[in-house]
């Protein structure tokens, strides 16, 4: 049996925040214009369906492992 | 039948409104409502304690049959108002999904601190209050928690995007 190893990486909060800056100039706008352009009830379906599709996605996942 | 494992986020929200229950949605659907195309599990609120907020808050809570979570044949609690007039975290699981119920933040704030940095939505008949984008920013950032981490460059951008 292959043994698992679980790493710990600890970041100072300064790592953690260079990563987040660099991570913010990569998100893709069009995507942000898009949800924006929902209305709020609008976005808590979307986010409320993706969660569900999600779940049901993880569960399979468990199931057949 | 089993409650979803998932938060129906309009649906629970509509029906704490309907309720006359006072509350500000924080958390990851706080998140989705200022624009971030994210998902969460549960909806996050903190709702106000003043006189009869409690009892309100306990009736919708009652018709949702809520229950702390996990719920096991030997652990099957009903929130009661004590429960709601502390200053705990309660995680509940409801006919609508997981909802829970931050009678304070992680940093101690509650609604009455927590008010003056939220807006009100208005979508329709849906009428609440979410915390605001630059107080769930700092909320995010504060925690230290990986998964707010991961939703920071969303709403970094969104903000950045709204400032000219």
């Amino acid at each position: 049996m292959t043994p698992r190893h679980t790493r710990l990486v600890i970041m100072s909060p300064a790592d953690t925040d260079s990563l987040i800056e660099q991570a913010t100039d990569e998100v893709d706008l069009s995507l942000l214009e898009w949800y924006r352009a929902l209305s709020p009830r609008e976005r808590l379906r979307v986010a409320s369906k993706n969660a569900a599709v999600l779940e049901r996605l993880k569960r399979a996942a468990a199931t057949n492992r | 039948m089993p409650p979803p494992p998932t938060a129906d986020l309009e649906a629970l929200i509509e029906a704490l409104i309907a309720g006359g229950v006072e509350l500000i949605v924080v958390g990851g659907a706080a998140a989705v409502i200022h624009g971030a195309p994210t998902t969460t599990q549960d909806l996050d609120i903190v709702p106000r304690q003043h006189p009869g907020d409690v009892t309100r808050l306990l009736d919708v809570l009652r018709g949702l049959g809520a229950r702390f979570r996990p719920v096991r044949p030997d652990r099957d609690i009903e929130p009661t108002e004590e429960h709601l007039s502390g200053t705990g975290q309660l995680n509940l699981i409801t006919s609508l999904g997981p909802l829970d119920i931050l009678l304070r933040l992680h940093d101690a704030r509650g609604y009455d601190e927590l008010l003056a940095h939220s807006q009100e939505i208005v979508d329709h008949s849906l009428r609440f209050r979410v915390i605001d984008l630059d107080t769930l920013i700092e909320i995010k950032r504060s925690t230290g928690r990986a998964k707010d981490a991961l939703v920071l460059p969303l709403l970094l951008a969104i903000r950045a995007k709204r400032e000219p």
